[in-house]
């Protein structure tokens, strides 16, 4: 036996039959993984040489015929990089009869993710479990699932304590209806108190406690024509409503609000997308697509809408310097509903 | 998950207060719970463009767009885009396969009875189910609630559905905490009445106190 194995223990890389080589390149990639992980998968809190060597064992009694010369990697914990290989679903079932300690892993899903594409699974048994592709595959099915459970476990709060998957379950329904009934809740409460707050104050105010640079980019906000700076004639700005041409009169000559700040804001927003356009998900959904191309418009004068380039034309700034007369402003208006 | 909290924050706010806005504007005279339901639908609709693209995201925008009653405020949110977007997301493949789904939910639970009988009958009566059946009762019936409560659950399966779900828990945080924050920022404006020092970022909620104030 020991004579089998020594030569097994020479790495070479000549004439490596492809499966060998794959199942021990593989092994180790499984040792290559994050240390839970593995030792989740392999159920073995250490990474003795032993297993290596036994497969390497298994593999040459059952892969007699091919090349006696394996690239067996050394017996101390290497991780190679899972190499582009041909992965077989093995049956062990010829190993087990010599070898009493065969421990082997499983590493379904990680092998898999770190290749191209390749059409098999490369699963191994565990150990005194049934090795047919179906419960394998099973298998591999569950860990996914186990996993996704382990995270929604630490995501939803006094999870991690419950043992069982019914229970945990039971708990991240909790949670979800919960999340939803305080969404509900606030949005009851939001709509109570909405007709009394303008939400352009606001805007200002999340964006300055938020934002590190709304200062700047309020400092560069400009005030429009119409609206002079201490003047108490405010003027709607529809920020988001594109096709209102008529809405904006009508609006006009219901509720004048000031929307000084929130074109302040707007125009923040017009600066800051520009910084995170790139890490934005090219998608149509949002406005900062149609924003980002007005953007280098931000600094000169009219016409920054979230629409962009909509026929609605919004207000114009002027600049101003200091933070000061745009709170002066405001405190000069009426709020009328 | 995949995208960055801080980019999402920051998008949710900007359609969130969009919405808000339009459903100030178009539903003032209405009652408070038409209120409630416009404030809710632009903040879902919020927390959904600010996730972008993953698979609760898209059935949940379907899922708004096909009721009748967002659409006047859908399509003050959303402006043109509006039909683009409703092209887009309406599916009634969606609906189609949930109720194929149904049929066999009511197999699963025929078979499960069925068995439940048998087991009775022949052991008198008591009826005995073995201890994997009883789990794996549990865990289908926990997973048909998951799969309503979660939007467009109902066509995923095992790992799926819990990604999608867990993907669908840290949104609805943030969205909470988002609404959680514009709420207090509410409460202050209304409730403070410090005089207006213009150099601290602090005071800027005290002009929109001075707002709220003025119209009381």
């Amino acid at each position: 036996m020991e004579d089998e194995i020594q030569p097994l223990l020479n790495p070479t890389t000549a004439s490596a039959s492809p499966s060998v080589a794959t199942s021990g390149a593989s092994f180790t990639a499984l040792l290559g993984l994050p240390p839970n992980r593995a030792v989740e998968l392999l159920h073995e809190p250490t990474f003795p040489s032993d297993p290596a060597l036994v497969d390497r064992a298994a593999r040459f009694s059952v892969f007699a015929a091919a090349a006696a010369a394996s690239s067996a990697p050394s017996p101390e914990v290497s991780p190679p990089p899972p190499p582009p290989e041909t992965a077989k679903k093995r049956k062990d079932g010829a190993s087990t009869n010599g070898k009493a300690k065969v421990k082997k892993g499983k590493h379904a899903e990680e092998d898999t993710d770190g290749e191209n594409k390749l059409p098999y699974v490369h699963v191994r048994a565990r150990r005194g479990q049934a090795t047919d592709s179906h419960s394998l595959a099973e298998r591999a099915r569950r860990e996914k699932i186990n996993a996704r459970m382990k995270l929604l476990q630490e995501l939803v709060p006094g999870c991690s304590k419950i043992s069982g998957t019914a229970l945990v379950l039971d708990e991240i329904i909790n949670h979800v209806q919960y999340l939803q009934r305080q969404v509900e809740y606030l949005s009851m409460r939001l709509a109570a108190v909405n007709p009394r707050i303008d939400f352009s104050g606001l805007d200002t105010f999340l964006s300055a406690t938020t934002m590190e640079c709304g200062r700047l980019t309020i400092g560069n906000a400009k005030v429009g024509t119409e609206l002079d700076q201490q003047q108490q004639q405010p003027v709607w700005s529809e920020v988001g409503v594109s096709d209102s041409d008529q809405m904006n009169s009508t609006t006009n000559s219901k509720r004048p609000q000031i929307q000084l700040q929130q074109n302040q804001l707007q125009q923040f927003w017009h600066v800051d997308f520009l910084n995170t356009q790139n890490h934005l998900q090219p998608s149509v959904w949002e406005r900062d697509t149609v924003m980002g191309s007005t953007a280098p418009h931000v600094q000169r004068e009219e016409q920054h809408s979230l629409v962009g380039p909509g026929p609605v034309p919004l207000l114009a700034f002027d600049r101003v310097n200091p933070v000061a007369p745009p709170i002066q402003s405001n405190q000069q208006l009426k709020m009328e509903l | 998950m995949h995208v960055t909290k801080e980019f999402k924050k920051k998008t949710f706010l900007k359609q969130f207060l969009l919405g808000l806005h339009v459903s100030n504007s178009i539903s003032n005279p209405i009652s408070i719970q038409q209120r409630k339901n416009s404030i809710k639908l632009s903040a879902d609709l919020a927390m959904a463009f600010a996730r972008g693209r993953t698979h609760w995201t898209h059935a949940l925008i379907t899922k708004l767009g096909q009721k009748e009653e967002n659409k006047s405020t859908l399509k003050g949110i959303l402006g043109r885009r509006y039909e683009i977007l409703m092209a887009r997301y309406s599916c009634p493949l969606l609906y189609q396969k949930v109720q194929r789904r149904k049929k066999s939910v009511r197999s699963y639970r025929f078979s499960y009875n069925a068995q439940k009988r048998r087991s009775s009958a022949l052991k008198g009566s008591c009826v005995r189910v073995s201890p994997s059946v009883v789990a794996r009762n549990l865990e289908n019936r926990r997973t048909k609630v998951l799969k309503r409560l979660v939007p467009g659950g109902e066509l995923l399966n095992g790992s799926a559905l819990l990604s999608e779900a867990l993907d669908y828990v840290i949104s609805l945080k943030a969205q909470v905490d988002m609404m959680k924050s514009l709420w207090r920022a509410t409460q202050v404006s209304s409730s403070s009445n410090v005089e207006l020092v213009p150099s601290a970022p602090l005071q800027k909620k005290d002009a929109s106190c001075t707002i709220a104030n003025s119209e009381e």
